[in-house]
């Protein structure tokens, strides 16, 4: 995982679980707060309703005392009813009816002691209709009932309660109440998400309109029991008991509670957001001069241990930086004392070695030159004939000499570095090669190679000498001999390649030795002598090779526009 | 004579001006708005009269507010009059009568049942708050005033709509229908003796009052059980009572139930040719009474 995602997943989990943990927090505190709320105003509101129906029968009751009180001073009713007087019926017809608006009642009906009705006000042509029932019926009830009264329009059901009157020593039942509709039940629970709904057994009962919303749920919070007088089977009449009940609809309660996910999800969502835009700031910001750094130092090897560490920033990662320019300082001196070491040991070979072959091309000088003057002293009429004889080996030795001294006079040329074309001297290198026969030597050269910066004798020492081991590895067997160049990453690249033989790992890995050979009568200074010309050059060799496959040298050298530096080390493959 | 008398009436003024042409003593000359203006039809024979619509209860009121001639049957109004020396009444003809219509066969012998009388009798005497009285038999088969179709009667819909329909807006009807509902409940072997499919509805029989020009329609069509509908006596005379509103005699029963009346109250300060065309053009008396 990099840097940058964790960077990010770490401002998420900073930024967000609070955020949820708060926002589940808030959402069930204020849950619990408007429930328990909603149920206290719930069982307040069972309670003014309740109050309110029983406070209604009162009513019905006060009232129907007041028109009891009234029938008793009526004196058109009295002859009415005790005195027979035809001329009052009238008048008796229309007294409940008019006795109803006045008292506010919806129903109202007066009968004797049989029963029979003797006005009524909701229906006011049912006179002489015996219902003897209702008045008993109610008066069991103990209080107010709901009754189905008749009227012409249908049947109505009202809150009723019966009273009486005494007139002329015979007894009239007042049976008056109020209608319960949607009204009524709605006046006791006055709108907001209550409702109250009536149940009547066997029957369809009816409800207050309501604003609840389709799909939310109605509690119901109270139910309260209702004398009902309902007619049974066979016409009998019965006092049963109707439900009234009282329901909240959690419709705003839901509505709140969806409301605030809304707004909490929305609140979550933008903090992830914004979250999720810094943390990527943020690691942009962070991971960029780590990125550069690591790009920097991935250019750093023992050869390029010139990159700029150098930085301003005050941070850790120009610590780290400055670090490692101190590091890549450190290695830098190293590598240079680790040359000069090298340098000496190779010098101290040489020197060793020069010692040896020149003692070994003396030897025989200083022992022809003892026997010509042992000649001369004991013979010296033979000292002609004998230096005769012996001058071959003293030209021999001296030629061996000769061919010493030039070689090692190779081993430290001087350079005259200029824009050079590398594909001219490949091309000369070509034309002079001496090649075995059924050899073939072919020429792939770039034609965007760019100028080398490079001393043309020197380049054309590197070819030779490589184009003579390439020559050298086919072994008299034929093969193939290519010399290539390419662009490679601004600069020029010069290959040469061979079918031969190719080279083990431990051939390779001395190669580039001094004096280091595996062909009858080869110097050993090849491949040491390609190492040093092209480190003098500023450019790079590297080796691939396979036992039986042929072997591949690249010299890279570095372009026209290059500052000189530390020379890289050959690599092998 | 003053040339046009203000006349309250508790009825429709069209209806009023309609009785009156039928009379033959008025005509209608103008309508302004919901005022009615009738002329005599001989010059001269009496005061043009300005016919104005107001509610029933409102008639004491419009006396009261000094109205010229009120024409209502509001018997508290009727009752307040007697009570007021300035103010005499008259009765008018029995002008209206309120027939029972039942879809079934009519009956050969005419009424159903000899206990109607009664019916009729109490009716009359308990069932409405106008004055009253009960109408006489029907002459089977006459009387029928011309219609047009109706819808054929099913009896899916009678069961549907167990109801008995009355004009909207008219009392007497509406307390007529609701007397039939009651006795639905009280009496209902003599509903079922007018009607059996009317007394069989027992308890779910309603009143219900409908469009004035619906309520012979819906017993016709099935929309109802029976229907309880004000005919005038002006318009067919020869029927004795007036012509009933329905397309097909053979299949509806119609059942005379009552015949009512209104009063004219006028004041006394009115001119005695005033008052004698007045008790002319309302009443078969010539003269208004005390």
């Amino acid at each position: 995982m990099t840097f940058r995602s964790r960077l990010m997943i770490a401002f998420g989990v900073v930024a967000l679980a609070p955020l949820v943990v708060i926002a589940a927090g808030v959402r069930r505190e204020m849950d619990q707060r408007l429930t328990a709320q909603d149920d206290r105003r719930a069982a307040a509101l069972a309670a003014v309703a309740a109050a309110d129906l029983s406070r209604r029968g009162a009513s019905i009751g006060a009232r129907l005392a007041s028109l009891a009180d009234a029938l008793t001073d009526d004196n058109r009713f009295r002859l009415a009813v005790t005195q027979g007087d035809a001329t009052q019926r009238a008048y008796v017809l229309d007294l409940a009816g008019r006795a109803m608006r006045l008292t506010g009642l919806s129903m109202l009906q007066i009968q004797d002691a049989a029963g029979r009705i003797v006005s009524s006000g909701h229906f006011r042509n049912e006179y002489d209709r015996l219902e003897p029932d209702l008045p008993a019926l109610l008066a069991a009830a103990g209080g107010a009932a709901l009754v189905r009264a008749r009227t012409p329009d249908g049947p109505l059901l009202a809150l009723a309660r019966v009273d009486s009157v005494r007139l002329g020593g015979r007894t009239f039942a007042l049976v008056g109440g109020e209608a319960v509709d949607s009204a009524f039940l709605a006046r006791l629970a006055p709108g907001g998400d209550f409702s109250i709904g009536l149940s009547l057994p066997g029957e369809s009962g009816i409800a207050t309109a309501t604003a609840a919303r389709p799909n939310s749920h109605a509690v119901v919070v109270s139910r309260t029991s209702i004398p009902y007088i309902a007619a049974a089977a066979g016409g009998a009449r019965s006092v049963q008991a109707a439900t009234l009940t009282l329901s909240r609809s959690t419709a705003a309660l839901d509505a709140l509670r969806r409301s605030v996910d809304i707004w909490f999800v929305a609140a979550i969502a933008v903090t992830a957001t914004i979250a999720l835009a810094a943390s990527t700031w943020l690691a942009a910001r962070v991971s960029r001069p780590l990125r550069e750094l690591a790009e920097q130092t991935s250019r750093v090897d023992l050869d390029r241990l010139d990159v700029d560490f150098s930085t301003d920033r005050d941070d850790e990662i120009g610590a780290l930086s400055r670090l490692l320019g101190v590091m890549t300082r450190r290695l830098s001196a190293t590598a240079v004392r680790e040359r000069d070491a090298e340098r000496r040991a190779a010098v101290g070979d040489l020197a060793r070695q020069v010692n040896h072959d020149v003692k070994n091309g003396l030897a025989p000088i200083r022992h022809v030159l003892r026997h010509l003057a042992q000649v001369q002293r004991d013979e010296p009429a033979r000292l002609a004939a004998v230096f005769a004889e012996r001058r071959p080996t003293l030209d021999a030795s001296v030629e061996y000499l000769d061919t010493l001294a030039r070689n090692y006079a190779r081993l430290s040329p001087r350079l005259d570095v200029a824009p050079c074309d590398a594909n001219a001297v490949a091309r000369a290198v070509a034309a002079g090669a001496s090649l075995p026969r059924s050899a073939a030597l072919v020429l792939e050269l770039a034609e965007d190679l760019p100028p080398v910066r490079a001393d043309a004798l020197v380049l054309r020492r590197i070819l030779e000498n490589l184009v003579t081991n390439a020559c050298d590895a086919l072994d008299g067997r034929g093969g193939t001999v290519t010399i290539a160049t390419a662009r490679a990453e601004g600069s020029a690249q010069l290959t040469v390649r061979d079918t031969g033989s190719g080279m083990t790992r431990d051939q390779l890995n001395r190669a580039f030795d001094d004096f280091y050979t595996t062909k009858p009568g080869g110097t050993g200074l090849g491949l040491s002598i390609v190492r040093r010309l092209v480190a003098d050059l500023g450019g790079a060799v590297r080796v691939d090779t396979e036992p039986g496959a042929g072997t591949s040298v690249s010299v890279t050298l570095p372009p026209n526009d290059h500052q000189p530096g530390p020379a890289r080390p050959a690599e092998r493959q | 004579m003053p040339a046009s008398l203000d006349v309250a009436v508790t009825d429709a003024p069209d209806s009023i001006a309609a009785w009156l042409s039928e009379r033959g003593v008025y005509r209608v000359s103008t309508r302004a708005g919901d005022t009615v203006h009738v002329e005599p039809v001989v010059a001269d024979a009496g005061p043009a009269l300005a016919l104005h619509r107001v509610p029933v209860r409102g008639a004491r009121d419009a006396i009261d507010a000094g109205v010229d001639v009120v024409l209502t049957g509001d018997p508290e109004a009727v009752a307040y009059a007697r009570t007021r020396a300035d103010l005499t009444s008259l009765p008018s003809v029995w002008n209206r009568t309120y027939m029972l219509l039942v879809r079934a066969a009519p009956s050969s012998d005419g009424d159903p049942a000899p206990a109607l009388d009664t019916l009729r009798a109490e009716l009359a005497a308990d069932a409405v708050r106008v004055e009253a009285r009960p109408a006489t038999a029907m002459r089977a088969g006459s009387c029928v005033e011309p219609r047009g179709a109706t819808t054929p009667a099913t009896g899916v819909t009678d069961a549907a709509r167990p109801r008995i329909v009355f004009p909207r807006g008219d009392d007497v009807a509406r307390a007529l229908a609701a007397r039939l509902v009651a006795l639905g409940a009280t009496r209902r072997g003599l509903l079922a003796a007018l009607a059996g499919s009317v007394a069989n509805a027992g308890d779910a029989l309603r009143a219900e009052g409908v469009d004035p020009r619906e309520a012979a329609q819906a017993v016709e069509s099935g929309g109802a059980l029976a229907a309880v509908i004000p005919v005038s006596p002006m318009r067919f005379p020869e029927c004795g009572f007036g012509a009933v509103p329905i397309t097909n005699a053979d299949l509806t029963r119609v059942i005379p139930l009552i015949q009512t009346r209104e009063r004219l109250i006028a004041r006394r300060s009115l001119t005695d040719r005033a008052l004698a065309a007045l008790a002319q053009a309302v009443s078969d008396s010539s003269q208004v009474g005390p």
